[in-house]
Order: C-alpha cells, then sequence, then structure tokens
C-alpha cells in the first residue's frame, strides 16, 4: 500500500517560536538602508573594473 | 543578491578592545577590516546601543561569545579633562576573567595585545605579562602584519598573506569615496558601526565576486 506524501505544512515556513516569542529577522541597527549600501558597493567596484 | 555572510560564532568571534575616537579610526577600520577579509567576526562594544544595566549585559554577552580578543593599549593616556580611560581596562578584565573562569570554553580565549612600543605596558600595565604583546608604532601595514601572524597562529586555515591584506586594504580605502558618494554617506555616517561592518562585508563579498568571474 502506498502510502501519499503528506503536503508539506504551511507552518514549516514560518518562524519557530522560542520561548513563546516568535524568532523574528534580525533587523539592520545601522542608518543606512543595507540595500543601498550595498549597491554602492557594488557600482563603485564595477566602476573601478570597467576603468582597468 | 543578499549578504552571505555567516552570523559570528564563538570560534570566528574576535572581541575588539580599542578607543572608539576620530585619532584611532584609521588603526580600528584596519582591524576591522582584516578580520573580516579573514573570515572572522569583529565584535565590539559598538554594537551596543542600549545604556545602563543592559549595556554592561551585552557587553559581558559579547566578551563571552568571543574566543578571541585583541586589546590596544596603545593610547593609554589621560584624557583632555585629566580623568584616566577606564572602559578599556575594564574590558580587558572581563576578557581575562572570563578566560580564567573555570569553564572549559572559555579558557580557550586567546588574546593579542596591541602597543605603540613593545616594552613600554611594563611601566604601567606590568600584570599582563605573559600575554602576547605585539607593537605596531602606529602603522597600518604593521598592525595588519601582526594581526594577521597573531590570526594565523590561532588557526589551521591558510590565511591571506600580510602584503595582500595591506593592499586590499589601501584598494578598499580608495573605492571608500565613490561609495560614499553613491550611497549619499558621508565619512561621519562610518561612526555607526553596523553600517561601517556592512559596508566591509559587502565590499569583500563584491570584489571576491568580480575577481572569480
Amino acid at each position: 500500500m502506498s502510502v501519499a506524501k503528506k503536503p508539506e505544512s504551511k507552518a514549516k515556513s514560518k518562524p519557530k517560536p522560542i520561548g513563546g516569542v516568535l524568532a523574528l529577522p534580525r533587523k539592520h541597527k545601522g542608518k543606512i538602508s543595507p540595500a543601498v549600501i550595498r549597491a554602492a558597493v557594488l557600482q563603485a567596484i564595477a566602476e573601478r573594473k570597467a576603468k582597468g | 543578491m543578499s549578504s552571505t555572510r555567516e552570523p559570528p560564532t564563538y570560534e570566528s568571534s574576535v572581541f575588539i578592545n580599542c578607543p572608539f575616537d576620530t585619532d584611532y579610526a584609521p588603526l580600528f577600520r584596519a582591524i576591522v577590516f582584516t578580520l573580516e577579509f579573514c573570515h572572522f567576526r569583529a565584535r565590539c562594544s559598538l554594537e551596543i546601543e542600549d545604556s545602563g544595566v543592559t549595556r554592561a549585559e551585552k557587553l559581558i554577552r559579547i566578551i563571552r561569545n568571543s574566543r578571541f580578543g585583541i586589546h590596544d593599549i596603545s593610547r593609554t593616556e589621560s584624557s583632555v579633562d585629566g580623568l584616566p580611560r577606564f572602559n578599556m581596562p575594564y574590558e580587558f578584565g572581563i576578557f581575562i576573567g572570563q578566560k580564567f573562569s573555570g569553564i572549559r570554553k572559555q579558557s580557550q580565549k586567546s588574546t593579542l595585545v596591541l602597543d605603540r612600543e613593545k616594552y613600554r605596558y611594563q611601566r604601567y600595565f606590568s600584570d599582563i605579562a605573559g600575554q602576547d604583546i605585539r607593537s605596531h608604532a602606529g602603522h597600518i601595514d604593521t598592525l595588519i602584519r601582526e594581526l594577521r601572524s597573531w590570526l594565523q597562529g590561532q588557526v589551521t586555515r591558510h590565511l591571506p598573506g600580510s602584503k595582500y591584506l595591506c593592499k586590499q586594504y589601501a584598494q578598499f580605502n580608495l573605492d571608500l569615496p565613490r561609495i560614499l558618494q553613491l550611497a549619499r554617506m558621508t565619512q561621519a555616517d562610518l561612526e555607526n558601526y553596523h553600517d561601517f561592518l556592512r559596508l566591509i562585508g559587502d565590499w569583500i563579498e563584491g570584489d571576491t565576486k568580480t575577481k572569480n568571474h
């Protein structure tokens, strides 16, 4: 008898509660958006490499 | 594209105990860069934003969670108002106290003491005799070389050579003005440790990736 695969529970992808408190993703504590910093860094590197 | 830097662990964390002022900033930045480039995680009290009891607890937690410690005593002197700086000896004491706390994991702690001259500490801090004390003479390249040499003695994996690290750090400093311009940031914004750490991490990752392509 084949057993039908149980569908992935939606709860699996949710943050697991630790001591009754949800473990939320770590917030960036800086003042500037991480995405802005990253984009600036990558562009500056790309510009330098393009110049050779 | 999100950053792939791994979160700090006990084995990768290096607690930096140094002055956090404008004069020392170039040396501090070189320490952070070298550590991050060598896949260690730079930790220090600047991570903490709270004051009072919470701050003290967080500081002890960072020290407890760091296997390695770098203590730069090159600026042991009175402040402008004639009062001595106590934060650094305090943090150094906590680090050494943890090492000898009797907890096995903590006993693995390893310390590097940096000063301007090799034996200057004997005149004002003789109790630290027996620690690994090295001098950087205030020079960034010497600091990177001494730090890299000490780090290599702590791990079995091969670390980049000091000349290469110096070259990479110089390149990072050349790129920095353009990065700040693009991000609409100023040098003053780098005083935020979290932003500075992220910027260094992104630069190392970005530069390495473009080299490999």
